[in-house]
């Protein structure tokens, strides 16, 4: 077995870590959750010269002292399980920022390596690094690397492996950094543990605890003594500089950087044309009046993009799966099998797979576009410009960011709510999310409007997403007024410059986040479907009225019915919806179709199957070109053909105002089983789980019952 | 002379002299590099009292206005 080096990838936010990893290890990317603490994880593997090196994505910090959750996983992860070598990315283009935290990083005694990421950026702003001179400053090797055009990317293996087989041989020296006076106040420190608390010079890596203890910053339980000690020293300390501590440390860092940045670094423009283009950009972005309206555009476009790339490729997905079925059955029967267990296997198991699939095309599009919007910057300036409305209901900008994942996934978006430092204004985001319609109602949105409103699309689905942000808005007041009494605390964020992230980024990265979602929710939908099905099967032969669920629901449909849709089919729908959104469809074909349509008979052969299936998804470019020039008026729309089986029991079934009023309790009730788990498991507490679930319920609830009043 | 932030006008680029505000936002601001000495400069505000942008070096921050009024800068007199 080859040996393994663990690497703690660290940095600032938005220096473009990510991107590097996947330059790195290309898709060989694990996504996951920090344990414990449920914050996304990236982790890649890569073999090279007999070694598995281990890439651990860590949260973006800006010092050691941060006091963020997600920082605290990062300096947590440093401190406490010591990775081999720590590789620090630093942008080229704003070095002095960066080069703070590669500052603080040297006090860990941990080897090293440092990439001057985004190389390529500073070419173009005549900034020029002697990153020789630096790495020998420093004491670092250091490399210039660029994802986009692929530098650096094996001389930082190289590096690395090169720091691990030194830090194995030799002991490891890392440069004097602090001016006499402080040192001589550290070593002064060093005694007192010594004296005191020797303990603490197992646990925590030696200069790194020194200046932690005399800033004050440390967890650890201090013994009283060299509590006392340290304080006395500190107020000696703080009487001769003539400022507190923490102050005066942060500014001799800076003052290193400043003395390192002056050997290595010569600029040969000013600052501001540095960033012109982002001035540019941000000018009409960020602009008083027009800027909100912008953001609400790029919205709206970014849904219409999802829903036209991703139709063609759901619809071939969809008869691919009909024509498996159809296979299978025409074995199965070959096979004679028993009746109920051809129709478990056809529905049940293939109904649940098929329903797990069609979904890919969706989220892959959203994730794409998620990406696209986290990558270039522009979240931040959504942040920006939100950070007033949102205060006024006691959040701020920061805020936003979740709430705009939510539209993703409600499930990520809960766990993405950690960057906000406010436990309070956590909650009631955490509370807000499951409003912002996710990827999986919007299967549901797309497959009902496309019954009921077909020519109007776009706007229907618009109006609901809209209906599930001002909810949220209403909510918010509600709950503050009542419960939270919020006055929001303070808004710092960076607004990075905007970039273009690479394609291959921002597909792997979104294959891979679609391949998280397969994995944690599609197993639980195929669980799902398989339990919805027996639960209406058994009794087997009986109608599926006379099912357990079906008679459930009957007892239970009452309730619906001054809202447009108190059926026991709609009913059972919802029950499965409780579970996951991305199962009503599938329950309802369950429920309406073996009631009121006839099964044709029909049949496929293998050959078949595999030519419609080819053939159909070249045929989706085909209807994806057409869809899109349709959009911008090249092609003449022409009138859809409806798909026989569900959509048409479903047009009998349903109103467009029952059908409208349906759409709008799915929206705004309870989202999935997986984001209650996770907002249980993000706010730790039962109590705001079933919060949740009873806040959900009581608003789709009367939303409905107001808009279907309004329609009928 | 001494003023906030806040009431330099956009574009002129001024240096740092203090941070007048609670202990830990200050720190906050310190290590992202809002240092005494520091230039920098008011690029845009959001509508309706929204928060400011400011240029630190050759980064951008956005800072509520509430915030902002901490910084502390150096003026030359007119």
């Amino acid at each position: 077995m080859s040996k393994r080096i663990r690497v703690g990838v660290v940095g600032n936010p938005n220096v473009g870590k990510s991107a590097l990893i996947n330059a790195i290890a290309g898709t060989n990317i694990k996504v996951g959750n920090w344990t414990g603490v449920t914050v996304e994880k990236i982790e890649a593997t890569v073999e090279y010269r007999g070694y598995t090196i281990n890439l651990i994505d860590l949260p973006g910090i800006y010092s050691l002292s941060n006091q963020t959750a997600e920082g605290k996983i990062s300096i947590d992860f440093l401190i406490k399980e010591k990775p081999d070598v720590i590789l620090n990315v630093v942008d080229s283009g704003n070095i002095k920022r960066n080069l703070y935290l590669t500052v603080q990083l040297l006090d860990l005694d941990i080897p090293m390596v440092l990439s001057l990421n985004m190389w390529d950026e500073i070419k173009d702003r005549s900034l020029e690094i002697d990153y020789k001179r630096l790495s020998n400053l420093l004491c670092l090797p250091t490399v210039p690397t660029s994802a986009i055009k692929q530098i650096g990317i094996t001389q930082l293996l190289e590096e690395i492996i090169n720091q691990y087989e030194k830090s194995l041989s030799v002991n490891l020296s890392q440069c004097k950094h602090f001016e006499p006076e402080v040192k001589n106040f550290l070593s002064e420190v060093q005694r007192l543990v010594e004296k005191y608390q020797p303990s603490l010079l197992d646990i925590y890596p030696r200069r790194y605890l020194l200046s932690s203890l005399l800033e004050g910053s440390i967890e650890e339980e201090l013994e009283d003594g060299l509590k006392e000690s340290i304080s006395d020293l500190r107020r000696m300390v703080e009487k001769l500089f003539g400022k507190d501590v923490k102050a005066l440390l942060i500014e001799q860092r800076y003052g290193l950087v400043l003395n390192l940045l002056k050997q290595c670094v010569v600029q040969k423009t000013s600052d501001e044309e540095s960033v012109n283009f982002s001035l540019v950009l941000d000018k009409v972005f960020l602009h008083r009046y027009f800027g909100i309206p912008i953001f609400f555009l790029l919205l709206w476009l970014s849904f219409e993009i999802t829903f036209t790339f991703s139709t063609p490729f759901v619809d071939w997905l969809d008869s691919t799966l009909g024509n498996m079925s159809l296979l299978v059955k025409v074995y199965l029967e070959e096979a004679k099998f028993p009746l109920w267990l051809k129709s478990f296997i056809v529905e049940g198991v293939l109904g649940g797979v098929g329903f797990v699939l069609v979904f890919i095309p969706v989220l892959f599009a959203l994730y794409i576009i998620i990406a696209f919007l986290e990558g270039s910057g522009y979240i931040a300036r959504a942040a920006f410009l939100m950070d007033r409305f949102m205060s006024l209901f006691g959040l701020s900008g920061k805020s936003f960011i979740p709430l705009l994942l939510g539209f993703g996934c409600n499930v990520p978006a809960v766990y993405s709510s950690r960057v906000i430092d406010s436990p309070k204004e956590k909650i009631l985001t955490v509370l807000l999310i499951p409003f912002m319609s996710c990827g999986a109602r919007l299967t549901v949105f797309a497959f009902f409007v496309s019954i009921f409103f077909s020519s109007h699309k776009g706007l229907i689905i618009f109006s609901l997403y809209t209906l599930g942000i001002l909810t949220a808005i209403v909510v918010a007041v509600i709950l503050n007024r009542f419960y939270f009494h919020l006055h929001s605390s303070y808004f710092i964020l960076e607004l990075p410059p905007y970039r273009i992230p690479t394609l291959k980024y921002i597909l792997s990265i979104s294959w891979i986040r679609v391949k998280f979602f397969l994995v944690e929710a599609g197993t639980l939908i195929f669980a799902t479907s398989v339990v919805i099905w027996f639960l209406t099967n058994v009794p087997f032969g009986a109608t599926k009225e006379e099912s357990i669920l079906g008679k459930v629901s009957k007892e239970v449909s009452v309730i619906f019915e001054p809202i447009g849709f108190g059926t026991w089919q709609a009913t059972t729908s919802l029950f499965s919806g409780f579970i996951a959104k991305e199962v009503v469809i599938s329950t309802m074909g369950n429920v309406y179709i073996s009631e009121s349509v006839e099964k044709k008979e029909e049949s496929i052969t293998f050959s078949e199957f595999i030519r419609n299936t080819i053939s159909g998804f070249f045929e989706s470019f085909v209807v994806l070109s057409k869809s899109l020039g349709e959009k911008f008026g090249f092609v003449e729309k022409k009138p859809q053909e409806q798909d026989t089986g569900l959509m048409e029991v479903i047009k009998s079934e349903f109103t467009p105002a029952s059908a409208y009023s349906f759409l709008v309790f799915l929206l705004l009730y309870t989202p999935c089983l997986a984001t209650v788990f996770a907002i249980r498991q993000e706010l730790g507490s039962i109590k705001w789980m079933l919060a949740s679930i009873g806040i959900n319920f009581i608003t789709a609830y009367i939303a409905s019952l107001i808009i279907y009043r309004i329609l009928s | 002379m001494e003023k906030s932030i806040t009431e330099i006008e956009k574009g002129l680029r001024v240096s740092i002299k203090r941070i007048e505000l609670p202990q830990e936002l200050r720190d906050k601001l310190y290590e992202l590099g809002l240092i005494p000495g520091q230039e920098i400069e008011i690029l845009q505000d959001a509508p309706l009292g929204g928060p400011v942008k400011i240029r630190v070096g050759n980064y951008c921050l956005a800072l509520r206005k509430r915030e902002a009024q901490g910084i502390v800068v150096e003026v030359e007199n007119e």
